[in-house]
C-alpha cells in the first residue's frame, strides 16, 4: 500500500508490518469498547417558559460490547436510536446516563488530552456523501489540515501520507486538488473514509455509509471497507437499516427498536434463528431479489410508536404478534437463551437462561 | 395484434444546458399492457424518472420531448396542455418517493382526495367526501372517518404513503406510475405498502409502472422488467428471465452486486467506475468503460436492442445469456 | 445542470489528463462567473460601483477644478457653462466636489460595513455555535440594539464626540452589526448540523478552528451579499448626519455635507443640492444591484 515503504515509517506502516506477521487480524476477542446502560434523552420543551415537558428517549438503556477487529452491526428502522448511539459513542452528542468504556476508560470522563487521544482512536464515516465534506476545501487541504493539526507528519511527509491515504481508498493523486462537488457520490464516500483513516484509528463508526449510494457503487464501498479492515485490523461499528448489507459485513449484529436493543448475536445465528418477534418480522419483511422466493410474510401491523411516548412495558408489544399480558407491564431484561445470543423478550424468561459460561461483560 | 395500454416509441427527452445538450432519455421504446406491472430499473441518472415525467407531460422548460407516447390509442405528445390535464390524475396517476413533500401541508387529506374527484368525475362535495373515506379504508388506514379530516403532518410516513396511494387511485386510473414508492420507508412499512399495492392491483385491475433502483422490490412486484442505463433501455425481459438469465453485463452486474440475504459471500461483485457524465458518454456502447467483456467492437459501435429469447431483448453484442444474434 | 459537474470516471486515472483536472477545479467559480455574466442588472451595478471606485481612487487627478478653491464672483453659476454641474455658494465647482466626495463617502460605506460585519460575524458565530445560555444572552443584546433606532444612537454619539469622519464611522458601526449577527447565527445553526462540521469535531479540532475554518467560509457568500447591499446604508446615513450638521467637517466635504451647505439655496440654485444627492442615489443603486446579482450567483442553494 505504500510504494516508498522504506522512507516512511508512520504508525500506520508499522502496524501493517505487524499484521503481516500475524495472519489472523480478525477479531482477537479482546473487548475494545464496552457500552453499558447508555441512555440519551432529548428534552421536549413546551409552554411559554419553555419548560421541559417530556423526553424523547432516543437511546434507552443500551448495552453491548465490541471486540477488537470485529464488525458489530446495528440495525433498526428509522427512529430506533442506532445513529444516536453512534454519535454518543463518538461524543458528538452528550449522553444522559450510562457509560462507554474504551479500553477500560470511561469516555465521558476523559481529560482534554485523553479526549484528543480518543479522537485519534475512534473515527466516524457519515451517510450523506453530499453533506459530509466541506464544500470549500479541496481533498488535499482537508487531509493536510488533519495531519498538521495532530502533528502526524511534517514537510514532505504530509504529501506522502495524503498520497498513501488516497491510494488506500482507491483514489488517485490527481483527485487531491479537487473540490467535493467535482466527485460522484461513491467517490465522496471514499474521501470520507480517507478522512476517517487519516488519524490511524483503531475503530470506525460507520453511520449508514452506503445507504445513499447506488447498488453498483454500494458494493464497491462495502468491499473497500472489508479490505481496509483486513489490511489495518480495524474494528467497525456498522450502523445501517439495510439488513442484507449488515449481514454481509458484520460478525455480530444487534437489532434495535425504539431506543432499545432487542436482540444481539452472531450474524449467522441471528439470521438463521431469530428469537425476538421483532427480528423475525424484520427478516421476513425484506424483499428478496429472487422472483421464485416465496416466503410466508409476517407483515407487521401499524407504525413505530413515537419515541417521545413509547409504550409501557416492552416497547414492541403494540405491534407484536405474540404479545402476552406481561409484555405491557414489565420491561423485559436481556437474557441469553443460547450461548452468545442475547434477547430482550418475555418469551425467553431469565429462568430458562442458557447455563453456559455467561459472558461477564453482558448483563 | 393486441394493442398495448402504453407504448413508447423512440422517446427522447433532452435538456439544453450551458455545456451542451443532455439526452436524459435516449430513444426509449417499451410497452405496458393492461393489468401488467412493469419495473423500470436503473441507477441514479439513468433516465428512469425523466421517462415517467415525459409520459405525464411534466417535463419542464428547457426540456424537450420527442418521439411517440401512445396511451390508450392517443399520442400524448400531440395533446394540448388542457387535454393532458384531463388525463393526468385521472387516467394516469403517479405516486412519488417522498409522501411528505408530495402532500400539500395546508390542506386536509380529505380536501386533497376530493379535489381530483370533483375535478375529473364531477362529484358533489358530499359524494367526493364519502368516496375519499372509502378509499382511505381501501388502502388500510384505520378509522378513515377521522383521518380524512387530518392534515398530512398528523400522519406517520407509512400512513402518508397510503394516503398518497389512495389519492392516486381515487379516479380509478388505467395506469399508475410509482416512482420509488417505498425507498423512503422502513422495511416493515415497505412490506405493508408492497402488499397493499399487490392487493389493489388485483382489485382495481390497474397497470403499474414501478420505477425503482431496488431489484428486490422488482422481484416481488413485477411481471416484466426494463433495465435502463445512461438514458437507454439496455435490457427488457420477464422478471424470472432477468434474474435467472440476465443478458446484459450491466444487469448481471447489478444483480450480482447486491448482498444476498440467504447466501454467504466474502466479496461482493463490483461494477467498476461510475455512471458516465451524460455530456461525455463513451462512444459505442454506453457501458463499455465499465464492462469487463468490452471489446473494440463495443467501443466503436452501439449495439441495437435485439431479441435473444422470446420477450427478452438485450442491447449487447455479446449477451451473457440467450442466443447471440447478428447485429 | 449541477449533476453534470459531479461525475468523473474513476478508478481509471489515465482517462483524465492533468490539465483537465486543474481546469475542472475552478468549475464552481466558472459557473458563478457565467451566471453573473448572464445577469444584466448585476453587470450594470458592477459598472456603477467600479466607476465610483475609480473616481474615489483617482479623484484628485480627475477633478477639473480644485474642489476647495473659493471664488465668490463665480458663486452659483448654472450648470452647462465652464462648470459642467455649476458652482456652489462659494463658487466652488460642484463636479469637482462630487468627485472629491466620492472617496470619503465610499470610505465611510466600506469601513462601516467592514466593522459591522466583523462584530456581527463573531457574535453570530459564537452565539450560533455554542447555543444555550451564551446564545440567549448574546441574542438579547442583539435584540436590544436592533430595537434602538440606529440614527438616533448615531446622532447621540456624534453629539458627544463631535464632528469628523472617524466619529461618523464609529457612530454608524454601532447600528448595523446586529443584523449581521442574526444572519450569521441562523446560518451557523443550520451549518453546524452538517456532517462535515460533525466530522471536524470528531477529528478533535478545537472550536475556534471549526468556527472559522469550517463554518465561516460556508456562510461567506451570504455575508458578502448582505455586506454589498449594506454599503448603501452608511453612505445614506452619513449623508443624513452631515446634512444635519452632525457628520463630516468642511475639509472632509462629503456628499451629505455638500447638500447640507447648499440646501438653503435650493430654490435659486437647485444644482448645488441635487447633484450630490443624485451621486448618493446612483451609488446606492449600484451597490444594491450588485448585491442582488451576487445573491443570484452565490446563493448557497444554487451551488449544491
Amino acid at each position: 500500500m505504500n510504494p516508498d515503504g522504506e522512507m516512511m515509517k508512520t504508525d500506520q506502516q508499522s502496524r501493517t508490518d505487524q499484521q503481516t506477521n500475524d495472519p489472523t487480524p480478525k477479531a482477537t476477542g479482546e473487548t475494545i469498547m464496552k457500552v453499558s446502560h447508555l441512555k440519551k434523552y432529548y428534552p421536549i420543551k413546551g409552554g411559554v417558559l419553555s419548560r421541559v415537558v417530556g423526553h424523547v428517549k432516543a437511546v434507552d438503556d443500551v448495552s453491548f460490547d465490541i471486540k477488537e477487529g470485529e464488525t458489530l452491526g446495528l440495525v433498526g428502522e428509522s427512529g430506533c436510536g442506532k445513529t444516536t448511539t453512534g454519535k454518543t459513542i463518538m461524543r458528538l452528542v452528550s449522553h444522559t446516563d450510562g457509560e462507554v468504556l474504551f479500553r477500560g476508560k470511561n469516555i465521558f470522563a476523559l481529560s482534554k488530552s485523553e479526549m484528543k487521544a480518543y479522537r485519534k482512536e475512534v473515527q466516524i464515516i457519515f451517510q450523506d456523501p453530499y453533506g459530509s465534506l466541506n464544500p470549500r476545501q479541496t481533498v488535499g487541504d482537508m487531509l493536510t489540515e488533519i495531519i498538521t493539526y495532530h502533528q502526524l507528519a511534517s514537510g514532505e511527509g504530509v504529501q506522502q501520507r495524503i498520497r498513501q491515504l488516497m491510494e488506500m481508498v482507491g483514489l488517485s493523486d490527481y483527485h487531491i486538488g479537487r473540490y467535493p462537488h467535482e466527485f460522484s457520490g461513491g467517490q465522496r464516500q471514499r474521501i470520507g473514509i480517507a478522512r476517517a483513516l487519516c488519524l490511524n484509528p483503531r475503530m470506525i463508526i460507520c453511520d449508514e455509509p452506503v445507504s445513499a449510494l447506488d447498488v453498483s457503487i454500494q458494493s464497491q464501498i462495502l468491499n473497500l471497507l472489508k479490505d481496509l479492515q483486513a489490511e489495518l485490523g480495524l474494528t467497525y461499528l456498522f450502523i445501517a437499516h439495510d439488513l442484507s448489507v449488515v449481514k454481509h459485513i458484520s460478525d455480530r449484529v444487534g437489532v434495535m427498536y425504539l431506543g432499545r436493543l432487542a436482540e444481539l448475536s452472531e450474524t449467522d445465528r441471528l439470521f438463521e434463528n431469530p428469537l425476538h418477534p421483532y427480528t423475525q418480522a424484520l427478516l421476513s419483511a425484506i424483499p428478496v431479489a429472487d422472483p421464485d422466493h416465496t416466503a410466508v410474510k409476517a407483515v407487521l401491523k401499524g407504525d413505530v410508536p413515537s419515541p417521545s411516548n413509547p409504550p409501557k412495558g416492552c416497547v414492541f408489544h403494540t405491534r407484536c404478534p405474540q404479545c402476552m399480558p406481561i409484555c405491557s407491564q414489565e420491561i423485559p431484561v436481556m437474557t441469553e437463551p443460547e450461548p452468545n445470543h442475547y434477547v430482550a423478550c418475555h418469551l425467553y424468561p431469565a429462568e430458562q437462561q442458557h447455563r453456559g459460561k455467561p459472558e461477564e461483560n453482558q448483563h | 395484434m393486441q394493442t398495448h395500454l402504453l407504448e413508447l416509441k423512440d422517446l427522447t427527452t433532452e435538456f439544453s444546458t450551458p455545456d451542451g445538450v443532455v439526452r436524459a432519455v435516449d430513444q426509449v421504446s417499451f410497452y405496458i399492457d393492461q393489468k401488467e406491472t412493469v419495473g423500470v430499473v436503473g441507477e441514479s441518472g439513468c433516465g428512469k424518472s425523466v421517462t415517467s415525467l415525459s409520459i405525464m407531460g411534466l417535463v419542464a422548460h428547457p426540456g424537450k420531448v420527442k418521439g411517440e407516447i401512445r396511451f390508450d390509442g392517443k399520442d400524448l405528445t400531440k395533446l394540448s396542455e388542457r387535454e393532458m390535464r384531463r388525463i393526468r390524475g385521472n387516467e394516469i396517476s403517479m405516486i412519488f418517493q417522498e409522501p411528505m413533500t408530495s402532500l400539500n401541508p395546508v390542506y386536509t387529506i380529505g380536501n386533497q382526495l376530493c379535489e381530483p374527484l370533483r375535478l375529473h368525475q364531477g362529484m358533489s362535495r358530499k359524494q367526493a367526501w364519502q368516496t375519499a373515506v372509502e378509499y382511505l379504508a381501501l388502502v388500510g388506514i384505520s378509522s378513515p372517518e377521522k383521518r380524512v379530516a387530518e392534515y398530512p403532518h398528523q400522519l406517520s410516513g407509512g400512513m402518508q404513503q397510503r394516503a398518497m396511494i389512495a389519492m392516486a387511485l381515487t379516479c380509478n386510473p388505467k395506469l399508475l406510475i410509482a416512482d420509488e414508492p417505498t425507498t423512503a420507508l422502513d422495511v416493515t412499512i415497505q412490506a405493508q405498502i408492497l402488499e397493499l399495492m399487490k392487493d389493489l392491483k388485483e382489485q382495481l385491475s390497474t397497470s403499474i409502472m414501478m420505477i425503482t433502483h431496488d431489484l428486490a422490490v422488482v422481484a416481488e412486484m413485477c411481471q416484466r422488467v426494463i433495465v435502463m442505463y445512461a438514458g437507454r433501455v439496455v435490457e427488457t425481459a420477464p422478471v424470472r428471465q432477468i434474474f435467472r438469465e440476465p443478458g446484459h453485463p450491466y444487469t448481471e452486474g447489478l444483480i450480482r452486486s447486491i448482498p444476498k440475504l440467504h447466501e454467504k459471500e466474502q466479496r461482493l461483485y463490483e461494477i467498476k467506475g461510475v455512471v458516465p457524465n451524460p455530456l461525455n458518454a463513451p462512444k459505442g456502447c454506453k457501458f463499455n468503460n465499465r464492462c469487463e467483456f468490452a471489446t473494440d467492437r463495443c467501443r466503436e459501435a452501439e449495439p441495437a436492442l435485439l431479441e435473444v429469447a422470446p420477450g427478452h431483448e438485450v442491447r449487447c453484442f455479446y449477451p451473457r445469456h440467450g442466443k447471440e444474434v447478428a447485429q | 445542470m449541477s449533476s453534470s459537474n459531479l461525475q468523473s470516471p474513476i478508478p481509471e486515472p489515465p482517462v483524465m489528463p492533468a490539465e483537465v483536472t486543474i481546469q475542472r477545479s475552478t468549475s464552481f467559480r466558472d459557473d458563478a462567473l457565467r451566471r453573473f455574466k448572464k445577469n444584466p442588472t448585476a453587470i450594470f451595478g458592477l459598472v456603477i460601483v467600479i466607476l465610483f471606485l475609480l473616481l474615489a481612487i483617482f479623484g484628485r487627478q480627475l477633478t477639473p477644478f480644485d474642489p476647495f478653491a473659493q471664488n465668490i464672483r463665480n458663486a452659483h453659476q448654472a450648470p452647462g457653462g465652464e462648470h459642467l454641474l455649476g458652482t456652489d455658494f462659494f463658487g466652488r465647482d460642484v463636479l469637482s466636489r462630487i468627485i472629491y466626495g466620492a472617496r470619503i463617502s465610499l470610505f465611510v460605506g466600506v469601513s462601516v460595513v467592514t466593522i459591522q460585519a466583523a462584530i456581527g460575524v463573531v457574535v453570530g458565530l459564537v452565539a450560533g455555535y455554542y447555543g444555550g445560555k451564551i446564545e440567549a444572552v448574546m441574542m438579547r443584546l442583539v435584540d436590544a440594539f436592533i430595537a434602538f433606532p440606529g440614527i438616533i444612537l448615531a446622532m447621540a454619539i456624534m453629539a458627544v464626540r463631535g464632528q469628523g469622519i472617524e466619529n461618523v464611522i464609529f457612530a454608524l458601526s454601532f447600528a448595523g452589526w446586529p443584523t449581521f449577527a442574526r444572519l450569521v447565527r441562523s446560518e451557523v445553526i443550520s451549518l453546524k448540523e452538517r456532517e462535515y462540521v460533525q466530522a471536524a469535531r470528531g477529528l478533535g479540532f478545537h472550536d475556534a478552528k471549526i468556527m472559522f475554518k469550517h463554518i465561516l467560509p460556508n456562510c461567506l457568500a451570504t455575508i458578502i451579499v448582505y455586506a454589498t447591499m449594506g454599503i448603501a446604508n452608511p453612505i445614506i446615513a452619513e449623508a443624513g448626519l452631515s446634512f444635519l450638521g452632525l457628520g463630516a467637517t468642511s475639509e472632509q466635504a462629503t456628499w451629505g455635507f455638500q447638500m447640507s451647505l447648499e440646501r438653503q439655496y435650493m430654490r435659486t440654485a437647485w444644482w448645488g443640492v441635487t447633484f450630490p444627492g443624485l451621486a448618493v442615489m446612483i451609488v446606492v443603486l449600484g451597490f444594491n444591484l450588485l448585491g442582488d446579482g451576487l445573491r443570484d450567483v452565490l446563493d448557497p442553494r444554487m451551488k449544491e
